[in-house]
């Protein structure tokens, strides 16, 4: 038995968000390799999903090389860049609004919330295992590029890459919070994963170059954060840009994340209010 | 001595936001309704088992989740190991909370792998975490099924996981919501005896328990208070409420040969009583009246001298449960644990047979 003496001892204040942070990716990642299927089924499907692309972009490559001719990179590379950025800003997008529904209906949110630890710090942390294994993924989308269809980062200018990545980070982490916001209050249906979602799949140069649109519709483009996030990696991953060359798009994604995530945690704030307020916490 | 008060309730209320639809579509949030709790007032003193009883939607609940910050009142003012309601991390530090819900854990990790993960939301260092939780698993009885997945748990072991999840941080405040539902009768005597013996007993936690079953609230609790649409119908001990008036014991008393008009003459001598049985023409008579020595002896001698005879006294508990309709719902007497005319119980001191 345990002596009084070292109950005492305990800490009793919220979890650090390294000790919460680590017990979150610790519980998710054992949830998830609980599921045995689940990461194989994504390896073949990044593999089956980027050979689709490879012989769509070998069929119509031709036609679309007036669009490249400024690049160093073909239609396939475009593509690539797309689809896997495309998957991690969607899902660092969902994952918050995806673990507070998932938690809601699970009924494990107010077991969460009636420890000392934040909201804010069970928000973030919830997501870290997702942020990873996203990545892992984008990473696998890549190294089959390069294994199997003839991919080259060679040129790639590493640190301009991993800057994008961390803005896109934040940026998407903004819209994701602002999104688990209306999930807190209205559990389902969240418009702002709608709306990110397609207007971001439409307009933000993922599966062709922004410049085919319309001229009014490239001026739409200007306010998503994808269309940065794309340009700014392409032009690091495959023409080696310097932080200074893509200085533009980090500038207007700095300003995403310097707006939005105010945004998001003050809806969320006032969402997890009116929830209290309203007593459905633990509604779903 | 009147020990300290640990919970502090003044004046709290809680209306929810009622929700309604606009042309089928929209929805909007009207006016208030109904309060969900309305103006409750309570202290509950350091070391104390206290139960808070009434049926479903009574309130419990919320009064629970607004203790436990989870939800915010609309007036009043509440105190939680000297912490207000606002100082919700404060509170959070210095309690425990076990619910009857099976939901609140992760259904794919081990009993111990969630309460590892608990622990670091209470803040345990890593270093820390499996000696406590190992303690947990002790405490409860679980070191065996500890490395087993929390899904196939019984519906006990689920309570009993609860159980441990709430003493991690070994508060001096433990809330039960509810806690033995859907527990079978063996898993519910060792969850009782958990409670009262080793952590209200010997560890003086102080317990808030809402439970809408009585036999559990009168095995456990040092006093309950009653709760009905939201407010507090009555307080004190069990005790208390028996010998409240309406409540107490009660007599029944048979008896033949009776002149007639005996119904008259007894409520002249002994101010109130029950008519149960009532036949002028035979002569006999079944009645209840309040359960003191004093009119019993008077209803006695009232029978002897009008010539009747003594078929049967007896001794009427009246149920708890009787106590706590007739709280709800005032306007019905309580009902009376009696047996049958005829099936004397053996012992019973007040019973007389011919007299």
């Amino acid at each position: 038995m345990e002596s009084g003496e070292h109950i005492r001892r305990l800490s009793l204040s919220g979890g650090s968000f390294w000790l919460v942070g680590r017990a979150f990716i610790k519980k998710d990642f054992l949830e998830d390799t609980s599921y045995r299927l689940a990461f194989a089924i994504d390896l073949v499907g990044a593999f089956l999903e980027i050979a689709l692309f490879y012989f769509i972009a070998a069929l119509i490559g031709k036609s679309t090389d007036n669009y490249f001719v400024m690049e160093s990179y073909g239609y396939f590379s475009f593509l690539l860049v797309g689809i896997a950025f495309t998957k991690f800003t969607n899902s660092t997008m969902r994952s918050f609004a995806h673990k507070i529904e998932d938690y809601q209906v699970t009924g494990t949110l107010e077991a969460m919330l009636s420890t000392p630890t934040s909201i804010y710090r069970i928000l973030f942390s919830s997501v870290l295992w997702q942020h990873l294994y996203v990545t892992i993924i984008m990473v696998v989308y890549f190294l089959i590029g390069i294994a199997f269809f003839g991919l080259t980062v060679g040129n790639a200018n590493w640190l301009s890459v991993c800057c994008v990545l961390f803005l896109t980070v934040t940026s998407f982490s903004s819209l994701g919070i602002l999104a688990a916001s209306f999930i807190m209050l209205y559990k389902r249906g969240d418009p702002v994963l709608w709306l990110f979602g397609i207007v971001s799949s439409v307009l933000g140069g993922v599966y062709f170059p922004v410049k085919i649109l319309p001229q009014w519709l490239q001026y739409i483009s200007d306010y998503i954060p994808i269309t940065y996030i794309l340009k700014a990696m392409r032009k690091g991953l495959f023409e080696g840009a310097t932080l200074t060359e893509i200085a533009p798009q980090v500038v207007a994604l700095l300003l995403f994340s310097l707006i939005l995530m105010p945004l998001g945690l003050m809806s969320f704030n006032h969402s997890v209010r009116k929830a209290k307020d309203a007593g459905t916490l633990s509604h779903f | 001595m009147k020990l300290p008060s640990v919970i502090k309730i003044s004046g709290l209320t809680k209306y929810y936001p009622e929700t309604r639809r606009k042309w089928g579509l929209f929805t909007c949030t009207s006016s208030r309704n109904r309060p969900a709790v309305d103006n409750i007032s309570l202290e509950i003193e350091q070391g104390q088992f206290f139960g808070l009883l009434g049926q479903n939607g009574a309130g419990k609940t919320t009064l629970i989740k607004m203790l436990s910050t989870l939800i915010t009142p609309t007036s009043g003012k509440a105190e939680v190991n000297g912490y207000p309601l606002r100082k919700e991390a404060a509170i959070k530090r210095s309690i425990g909370i076990v619910s009857g819900d099976e939901r609140s854990f992760f259904w794919r990790l081990t009993g111990r792998q969630n309460l590892e993960f608990f622990a670091a939301l209470y803040g345990i260092k890593s270093g820390r975490t499996t000696s406590r939780v190992e303690y947990l698993l002790e405490l409860i009885g679980l070191t065996d099924a500890g490395d087993e997945i929390f899904r196939s748990y019984s519906t006990g072991m689920k309570q009993q996981l609860s159980i441990a999840r709430a003493l991690i941080n070994e508060p001096p405040v433990l809330f039960l919501d509810e806690p033995t539902k859907g527990l079978d009768p063996l898993a519910l005597k060792r969850v009782h005896e958990f409670f009262k013996v080793q952590l209200n007993k010997k560890k003086g936690i102080t317990i808030l328990m809402t439970t809408h079953r009585l036999d559990e609230a009168e095995k456990l609790c040092d006093r309950i208070a009653i709760m009905h649409q939201g407010r507090i119908l009555t307080e004190g001990t069990i005790a208390d409420l028996r010998r409240a008036p309406g409540f107490g014991d009660r007599y029944q008393i048979t008896a033949i040969d009776v002149r007639r008009n005996i119904a008259g003459r007894i409520e002249r001598s002994l101010g109130g009583f029950e008519t149960v049985f009532l036949d002028e023409d035979s002569g006999m008579i079944k009645f209840e009246i309040a359960g003191d020595g004093e009119n019993l002896g008077k209803a006695v001698d009232l029978i002897r001298a009008d010539g009747g005879v003594l078929i049967d006294i007896r001794h009427v508990a009246v149920s708890l449960e009787s106590i706590y309709e007739s709280i709800i719902y005032p306007r019905r007497q309580p009902a009376t644990e009696s047996p049958e005319i005829g099936e004397a119980t053996e012992g019973d001191p007040h019973q007389v047979k011919d007299a």
